[in-house]
């Protein structure tokens, strides 16, 4: 057993792992639902993390190598009540349909704006190259980040 | 990683290569390829995600050296940098794979599908490597002569890559079926053109053959003429001859060489257009 200690969106963990675990079954098991595990192997996209701000896929990590790291995930960008601009923006856009991929998708969403506050929609395709998405087509999501992105440098947002 | 005891992450090479002396441990760098392994054998896992030595680009003069850990992520965005070089980092996986990856798990892998190795062969470059008996240099075409796992055994660690600026224009395609999936079959070139004639060249290709490496055949053919379509013709004819592709479930043999003299001479036309 390996001991680890880590932020998961504010909240400091600590335990003992066994080596295998990845950070997407240890966040799973912990009850980090919203990170879902589609093909555990780095194709799909659908357990996307931001791991020291950095948008990774959590089936490729280590939980003992994310040990001494924060990670965020999209419990801590909004919630119903009070929704992130870019949950707004994709709801508003119809660019959620069974929403498997949404949470990941998200946050890389976040990932690229903070890389490009105005991205072009060349820059949005790419930053969303890592999320496969079986329902609707692409189009949307892009139209509704670019959206989010504009009420977020209104809002100064983070 | 179903056996492992022991997680260490070293604060400096020196220690990262002293805990390599036991044949059960294994470098842990971005971890797109080791995370999911179920080697029994392995005991220990070095992770190298604190060693901040490792993550530098260092651009001086005529040359350029990336780190180890350097991830595909920064070679994308870096400025200053070859094209062929970008063009590559950019073509692998996408960008939450890209954001890990690194230089050092690029070399260190050895699958046909690696992008970045095939760049580094036509630039030159030459890996620095790391043991308890101290610092080697190999060139890159030396360094894959046989599977890295071999090159590397023995406790060895790729600490850094160094490319001098010896060609003036490089290039760097690849073809895949999508944008994020493997490499149907890669290609990189590098020039070194003097008053209109190409004195040196590289021609290095990955995918249709196992492991990354330079074509000498279609290098000999470009020296000493002109860059342009006849050149580039005779190149793309002389490397599809002298490769035997390797069989790839999802294309035909006949596709596979015709797509190498297309992409031979699309590669070489892309650098001769290129400026370094
Ligand atoms: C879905 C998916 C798609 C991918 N697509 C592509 C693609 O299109 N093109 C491409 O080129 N790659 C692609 N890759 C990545 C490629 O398959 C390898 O996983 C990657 O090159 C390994 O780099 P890493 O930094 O993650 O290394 P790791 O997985 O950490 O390590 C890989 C190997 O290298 C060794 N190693 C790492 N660093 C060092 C070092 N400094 N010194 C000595 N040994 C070291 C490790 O011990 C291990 O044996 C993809 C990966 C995935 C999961
Ligand atoms: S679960 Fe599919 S990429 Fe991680
Ligand atoms: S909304 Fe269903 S997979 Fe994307």
């Amino acid at each position: 057993m390996i001991p680890i200690e880590l932020d998961i969106n504010g909240q400091t963990i600590e335990m003992e792992v066994v080596p295998d675990l990845t950070l997407l079954d240890l966040l799973r098991a912990v009850g980090v639902v919203s990170v879902k595990k589609g093909c555990g192997e780095g194709d799909c996209g659908a357990c996307g993390v931001l791991l020291d701000g950095v948008y990774v896929k959590s089936c490729l990590i280590l939980a003992a190598q994310a040990s001494g790291h924060s990670v965020e995930t999209v419990e801590s960008l909004g919630n119903v009540e009070h929704p992130h601009p870019l949950q707004t923006a994709f709801v508003d856009a119809g660019a959620v349909q069974c929403g498997f991929c949404i949470p990941s998708m998200l946050l890389a969403a976040k990932s690229l704006i903070e890389d490009h506050p105005e991205p072009t929609v060349e820059q949005i395709r790419e930053g969303l190259d890592g999320n496969l998405c079986r329902c609707t087509g692409y189009v949307k999501q892009i139209e509704a980040v670019q959206t989010a992105a504009a009420v977020m440098k209104e809002e100064d947002h983070d | 990683m179903i056996n492992v005891e022991k997680f260490i992450r070293p604060a400096t090479v020196a220690a990262a290569v002293s805990h390599l002396k036991t044949p059960d441990s294994l470098i842990l760098a971005g971890g797109t390829g080791v995370t999911l392994s179920r080697d029994p054998n392995v005991r220990t896992v070095i992770d190298l995600s604190d060693l901040q030595e490792l993550k530098s680009i260092d651009l001086t003069d005529n040359r350029i050296r990336l780190g180890a850990m350097v991830t595909m992520t920064q070679l994308r965005h870096a400025p200053g940098l070859p094209a062929a070089l970008v063009a590559a980092a950019r073509a692998i996986g996408s960008t939450p794979l890209r954001n890990v990856i690194t230089v050092g798990g690029e070399l260190a892998r050895g699958v046909y599908w690696n992008d970045l190795p095939v760049a580094l062969l036509a630039m030159d470059a030459v890996v620095e490597i790391a043991s308890e008996a101290g610092v080697e240099k190999l060139p890159i075409a030396a360094f894959l002569a046989e599977h890295p796992k071999k090159t590397l055994a023995g406790g060895k660690l790729i600490t850094a890559v160094e490319i001098e600026r010896r060609f003036t224009q490089v290039g760097y395609v690849k073809f895949a079926r999508t944008e994020v999936d493997y490499a149907i079959c890669n290609l990189a070139c590098g020039l070194r053109v003097e008053d209109g004639v190409i004195r040196e060249a590289r021609v290095a290709m990955g995918a249709i053959v196992p492991l990354a490496r330079r074509i000498p055949e279609a290098e000999q053919s470009l020296v000493g003429a002109a860059p342009g379509e006849e050149a580039f013709v005779r190149a793309a004819k002389a490397l599809v001859e002298a490769v035997e592709p390797r069989p790839d479930f999802r294309v035909s043999r006949e596709y596979q060489r015709q797509l190498l003299e297309s992409l031979t001479r699309r590669v070489l036309e892309s650098a001769s257009q290129s400026e370094q």
